[in-house]
């Protein structure tokens, strides 16, 4: 001991895996678990967990859940998942005591995409298909996009099947119309404010000074359709019998506020007057696919990953999330044989993550399908399905950063990656997670606590203080570890941390 | 010495290994709130004419399933294990509940009911209708019933062999591991004991001690791993019921945490990280405890250079 040279540690930077255990820095840990950092240089252990749930049945083997913000609430939306049956169930929990649900119970649904829109759920199942022998995540077959209110009430398809019979025409009671031929429609449209495809055409040749009355006008047999709109066309002069090569207008003020009565008498209109064009209705879906993922861009519902294509987006209509264009409302990601696996805005450019490729599009004020091709940003770096990381009780993605759990680690990303990755001082404990279940990493980060959250494959949860520089070299790692397997994260209440456990 | 982490309550039946091929069937149910009393008079009556098997002064527990089947066990005479051993890793989450065969005579209505075996037990007249699902060794194994019908189980093997009665977790290395079994009915004598780790390695273990009512170890340190301590005999093949099995946990030092021994039936469900809060508190799964503080498992951290915690 006479030539021992105490080592003083004054600080606590955090695990280290990176090469051999010897080459761990004195300030650093060689392994630790369930330590949490305190100021900028002690540790301790972290803070217990006790129960959201003070029911007399709690939910149980919890897969997925998301913080879900209702127009008054921050509550959550999660499902469960019984293995006996193979059947998902989404709840909403409200809070310690109250939870709806199921409101959705499918066979198979072993995960589901969702995005908070006005208030609304719009939830998409999908689970994830060997492949190849990849695990590949994707829509539900013959499964689609659905929504939930926020109001205990069942979630619904989203969408709204087209009215079907034939609307009559006749003339009405003396009143104002341009004399001629016009063809006539009826759209639907839901609680939700999606108008439906028109449908129910009719053709009928109305005479001046004459208004139109309309009879047997469709009832739909969905009790979410609350209203019903009567189109038409301008007067057409040559007729060529396609009832749908036309462009539909909504007649002002020919509107049934239910979905009961059958006639609309005397409603007067000149052609000058149809100036709300609904023919970009005629080619929207009834019913959505279902995808493996659901993002937000320039206020359109973008929604990803079908069960039939892979590699395409649908995108909504600004401001109407239920409004998918079939033939333009769409972007495609070069056919490589991977998924879409992720996607989001930054800087007002549209971010497509495969699992190992990052592409940009940039909405140019025309349709979605006129978008690409796109940039391609990274041809190695990508996203898993829930690997890029949401901040606080937003939801969002993105700040003025996106930040990734990539195969190579987690990095983050401005518009470019920064490197070297954020965990480059624990690449071999990420090198050694099994890539093809990285569809179980969940990412959050409380920027306010300023702390990453990353769910592992392993039912572990990896955290990364990042109080003294949210840089590879200043950021400290530690595992945490239950007597449960995480398998979800939510953050609520700002930075509450929610944790999810499952079998 | 760290506190005891969880003490838990078993009924097991002696291991006697007379009247083998008696019992072999394990049954898991969902919920807690599926297993309730009944003793209504008027249908077991109507039971025991039919079947010869029932008694309308008795009152028995019923273990109700999805889909409307259930079972009915006399506590006085059918074995019950209320609760599931925990392995974080491979067993399902539920309650198990040892039946003598002869007193399954309920309907199934199609809705699949889950029955266990230990790996390795020989399969023996299953009526058609019943899959088999294969888990882990030294786990049980799965099997469901489907289909419509009345079934009658008969034949079934014994639980031969040695049989994982708990699950010993360990994070890491720890000093002055004590276990301590103990079985208030007397069933522990002769007993020998194996440790097998996650690799399905087994490797003998001699007690500190060990008596008919209690069996004590003391491990020296452990990698990490689940082990399971596993007992010899035949395990379930006589009826008869024991008294209660404690299972306790001791040891750990300071920074480098506790043997953490905890029995769960079901811990899934949504928790909420606590500022400040000292300890985990858990759901069970349990009827009781429904829920269980316990310690925050093995805080630790182990530096670079100082080898040790």
């Amino acid at each position: 001991m006479r030539d021992h040279q105490p080592i003083t540690l004054e600080t606590f930077n955090g695990l280290w895996r990176k090469g051999d255990p010897e080459d761990t820095p004195p300030d650093h840990f060689s392994d630790c678990n369930n330590v949490s950092f305190l100021g900028v240089a002690s540790f301790q252990t972290r803070p217990g967990v006790g129960l959201h749930q003070n029911v007399l049945a709690p939910l149980g083997n919890i897969v997925r859940m998301y913080n879900y913000i209702t127009q008054d609430k921050n509550t959550l939306i999660v499902l469960t998942y019984n293995t006996t049956t193979n059947t998902g169930s989404i709840y909403h929990v409200i809070d310690g005591t109250t939870v709806f649900g199921p409101l959705l119970s499918i066979v198979g649904m072993t995960d589901f995409a969702f995005v908070a829109y006005a208030g609304r759920a719009y939830i998409s199942p999908f689970s994830s298909f060997l492949t190849g022998g990849l695990n590949i995540e994707k829509g539900l077959q013959n499964e689609f996009l659905y929504v939930y209110k926020g109001d205990g009430t069942a979630a619904r398809k989203a969408g709204a099947n087209a009215p079907t019979g034939t609307i009559a025409i006749a003339n009405g009671a003396a009143g104002n119309t341009d004399p001629g031929f016009k063809l006539f429609g009826v759209v639907f449209e839901t609680d939700t404010g999606y108008l439906s495809p028109p449908a129910a055409f009719n053709s009928f040749t109305t005479s001046a000074a004459q208004s139109v009355s309309f009879s047997s006008i469709p009832v739909s047999v969905q009790a979410f359709v609350t209203k019903r709109h009567i189109v038409a066309t301008k007067t057409i002069i040559n007729y060529n019998g396609n009832t749908t090569g036309y462009i539909y207008y909504f007649i002002p003020n020919a509107i049934l506020n239910d979905n009961v009565t059958t006639t609309l008498p005397d409603i007067s209109f000149f052609d000058i007057d149809l100036l709300d064009d609904a023919s970009e209705l005629l080619d929207n879906f009834a019913e959505i696919p279902a995808g493996a993922g659901l993002t937000l861009y320039h206020n359109r519902l973008i929604l990803y990953t079908t069960f039939t294509d892979i590699s395409l987006a649908y995108c909504s209509l600004p401001g109407e999330p239920e409004a998918f264009d079939q033939v333009d409302g769409l972007i495609v990601a070069p056919l490589d044989g991977n998924p879409i696996t992720n996607a989001n805005e930054l800087r007002d450019i549209f971010y497509v993550n495969k699992r190992n490729r990052t592409l940009a599009y940039s909405d140019n004020g025309d349709v979605p399908s006129s978008w690409g091709p796109p940039t391609v940003i990274d041809q190695a770096i990508g996203a898993p399905i829930h690997g890029v990381a949401t901040f606080i009780d937003s939801g969002s993605t993105s700040v003025n950063y996106l930040i990734m759990a990539s195969y190579k680690g987690i990095v983050v990303f401005n518009g470019v990656y920064a490197l070297p990755e954020l965990s480059w001082k624990i690449a071999d404990l990420w090198n050694e997670l099994d890539r093809n279940e990285f569809r179980k990493i969940q990412f959050l980060n409380d920027s306010i606590g300023q702390l990453l959250y990353i769910v592992l494959p392993t039912g572990i949860l990896l955290v990364g203080d990042y109080n003294n520089g949210l840089d590879p070299k200043n950021i400290r790692w530690t595992k945490w570890e239950f007597n449960f397997n995480i398998r979800t994260i939510a953050l609520v209440n700002i930075n509450e941390l929610i944790i999810g456990a499952g079998l | 010495m760290g506190p005891i982490v969880g003490t838990y309550s078993l009924i097991l039946g002696s291991y006697s290994a007379a009247s083998i091929g008696t019992w072999a069937v394990v049954f898991v149910v969902d919920s807690v709130a599926e297993v309730q009393p009944f003793n209504d008079a008027n249908v077991l009556a109507a039971a025991a004419a039919t079947t010869g098997l029932f008694d309308a002064n008795t009152k028995y527990i019923r273990l109700e399933n999805p889909g409307d089947v259930s079972f009915l066990f006399n506590p006085s005479s059918d074995l019950i294990l209320d609760g599931e051993v925990i392995d974080r890793f491979s067993l399902p989450a539920g309650f198990e509940a040892r039946i003598p065969n002869q007193s399954i005579t309920e309907s199934f209505s199609g809705s699949p009911t889950r029955i266990f075996e230990k790996t390795a037990t020989e399969y023996n007249n299953l009526p058609i209708g019943i899959q088999r699902n294969l888990a882990l060794l030294y786990g049980p194994i799965g099997r469901e019933i489907t289909g419509a019908g009345t079934y009658r189980f008969n034949n079934f093997h014994a639980y031969n062999g040695s049989y994982s009665i708990w699950s010993l977790t360990v994070e890491f290395e720890r000093l002055n591991h004590r276990v301590i079994v103990s079985d208030t009915g007397g069933g522990l004598s002769g007993r020998t004991w194996t440790l097998v780790d996650s690799n399905q390695v087994s490797t003998a273990v001699t007690p500190t001690s060990q008596t008919s009512t209690e069996v004590i170890f003391d491990f020296d340190s452990f990698s990490d791993g689940s082990y399971y301590l596993v007992g010899s005999g035949v395990q379930f093949a006589s009826f008869q019921l024991g008294g209660n099995v404690t299972i306790t946990g001791s040891g750990g030092i300071n920074l480098g945490g506790t043997a953490n021994i905890v029995y769960i039936a079901d811990s899934t469900g949504i928790y909420t990280l606590v500022p400040g809060k000292l300890n985990d508190t858990i759901y069970t799964g349990l009827a009781d405890p429904e829920t269980l503080e316990v310690k925050i498992p093995d805080p630790f951290i182990k530096t670079a250079y100082l080898g040790e915690s």
